[in-house]
């Protein structure tokens, strides 16, 4: 068969498989639609059980603590500190367009939630601790959010 | 009361690139070494637990394929998924089947085939192993970038650096060299680890395990049938399992593994060891080091060592031959390789070795108490299997 290549590195016989797979989900985002809204304001929401208090980021239509549906959405303190980060510089494939990025967490202590994100600055400047809010970003892919440096 | 459950054979492939070999062949390379180490046939097996995360691989339905090959028919056949921890999985959940007195004799066979995709898609898919739309559709995260969020946090709080996490690069390549079934059999230097590129920074390339095809399988049977088979059965004393959140920002902590503390803890109560001081009761064990950082994390959350003091128990040497708990003898997930969904089921092979002093020349521990532990985490704490096996 035609289709028989060797392996680049061990030069075995490998069959070059003859179907191919494209794979792009469709994924249900209407319990949630309200976070997306909130980003076209320029807020970062999050959602808070009426019944406990809990509160969630990822926002959440009910609450995983005490079993409640009656959630409701409240938008954060956005200040808060990072907590840690990381540099991604070996992408994964539907990611290799983009330049390396930076992802970190940021602990939001008013509210007890944390984020994570992108982390808007150069990596060489960002250390663990320091203070941070998280906002609105405006990525080439979409609308987004990320952490920002404060002073 | 639950009955009795030991290891009556095992059997592992030579780890690597693997491109000699098909899904098939790898399981019944494993499978059939298993049996044979048993004096089982197929038909003997009476259940069969397959652990494989697949996506990477062409086989949608690989504990058929692990059945036909292996001559293993009509019995409870499934695949179990725990993501790294799946091989961990396979065992429990054959344990289970055991125990219960539904069989008497189950196959645990964990398999992946992670070459049969470029490695840009294999690092895609493995770093959608979070929460797929929070963390890793708008954030592209990475595995070794779940990794380096906790090596950046614990860098910090405990003052650390990453010469520091090098050297259990340097130690698991070390023993390695030992292992015939180990992808590298390279021993690295300090300064190799450290002059590698990163891949998430501060993990580099030698902080990372590799992308590995490869299969494991244990025979486990009840306490009846072990003592009519072997001599010599591994009996599993402890279990401990536990789960975190998808979403890492959910986590309260980066420098700890929530789930392995846990897991850790219900093992060690079921098995009878002393929870302040393990190491006092168990000679060997191996843990999740698919990054240098989880294998440091790894000694404080078992109670190796205390909190911070994970990397002085290595600096000391401590998880060496001779030390307090040595560790990954068999080279680790970092030199050993890491066929996912093999994972647990090798190291349940390994200290099987370990216990019944079969292991290769430069890489046998003591065994004093003839107790062993694996710790095998999936995802990054997402889940988290500790088993106890002894003589």
């Amino acid at each position: 068969m035609s289709n028989i290549i060797k392996d680049k590195k061990t030069g075995d016989p490998i069959l070059h498989d003859l179907r191919e797979l494209r794979l792009k989900y469709e994924l249900p985002v209407g319990r949630v639609s309200r976070f997306f809204q909130g980003l076209e304001e320029g807020k970062i929401l999050a959602t808070r059980c009426r019944k406990c208090g809990a509160r969630y980021f990822p926002p959440q239509s009910w609450c995983s603590e005490c079993g409640s549906q009656e959630v409701e959405w409240f938008e954060p303190d956005p200040h808060g500190y990072l907590s840690t980060f990381t540099v991604i510089n070996v992408k994964p494939k539907s990611f290799n367009t983009f330049k390396d990025y930076v992802v970190g967490i940021a602990e939001l202590p008013k509210d007890e939630l944390k984020v994570l994100a992108w982390v808007m600055e150069e990596p060489s400047k960002i250390r663990v601790g320091a203070k941070v809010r998280v906002g609105v970003v405006k990525r080439e892919d979409g609308l987004s959010y990320g952490i920002f440096p404060e002073d | 009361m639950e009955r009795k459950v030991g290891i009556v054979g095992y059997g592992i492939t030579k780890f690597g690139r693997r491109t000699d070999a098909s899904l098939s062949e790898l399981s019944w390379e494993a499978g059939a070494e298993a049996m044979r180490s048993a004096g089982i046939e197929g038909k003997e097996v009476k259940g069969l637990v397959v652990s494989n995360v697949g996506m990477w691989s062409s086989e949608e339905l690989p504990a058929v394929v692990v059945g036909e090959a292996l001559g293993v028919r009509n019995v409870p056949t499934l695949r179990v998924e725990a993501a790294c921890a799946s091989g961990s999985s396979a065992i429990h959940t054959a344990y289970d089947m055991i125990a219960s007195g539904r069989a008497d004799i189950v196959l645990a066979l964990g398999v992946e085939k992670m070459h049969e995709v470029d490695t840009e898609t294999a690092v895609e898919l493995i770093g959608r192993a979070g929460n797929y739309m929070w963390e890793y559709e708008f954030f592209g995260l990475t595995f070794p970038g779940y990794y380096a969020l906790h090596q950046t946090a614990y860098m910090k709080k405990y003052d650390s650096k990453e010469e520091d996490f090098a050297l259990v690069s340097v130690k698991n390549h070390g023993y390695a060299q030992y292992n015939p079934y180990a992808q590298f059999r390279n021993p690295v230097t300090l300064e190799e680890v450290m002059k590698s590129k990163y891949v998430a920074w501060p993990v580099k390339l030698l902080d990372s395990s590799p992308i590995t095809d490869g299969a494991a399988a244990v025979v486990l049977a009840s306490s009846r049938v072990a003592k009519e088979l072997t001599d010599t059965p591994v009996w599993i004393t402890g279990l401990g399992v536990a789960n975190g959140t998808s979403n890492l920002s959910r986590r309260r902590s980066f420098t700890s593994l929530e789930a392995s503390v846990e897991a850790a803890r219900t093992a060690y109560a079921s098995a009878n060891v002393d929870q302040s001081a393990p190491w006092k009761h168990i000679d060997v064990a191996t843990v999740h080091d698919c990054f240098t950082v989880a294998e440091v994390m790894a000694y404080e959350d078992l109670n190796f060592a205390a909190r911070g003091e994970g990397v002085k128990l290595l600096r000391e040497g401590q998880t060496q031959v001779g030390g307090r708990i040595p560790v990954n003898l068999d080279g680790g997930l970092k030199a050993k390789g890491h066929p996912i969904g093999a994972t647990g089921v090798a190291m349940a092979v390994e200290v099987s070795k370990q216990l019944l002093r079969k292991a290769e020349k430069g890489r046998q521990a003591d065994i004093r108490n003839g107790r062993a532990l694996t710790h095998n985490v999936g995802g990054t704490g997402h889940y988290a299997y500790v088993t106890i096996y002894e003589v």
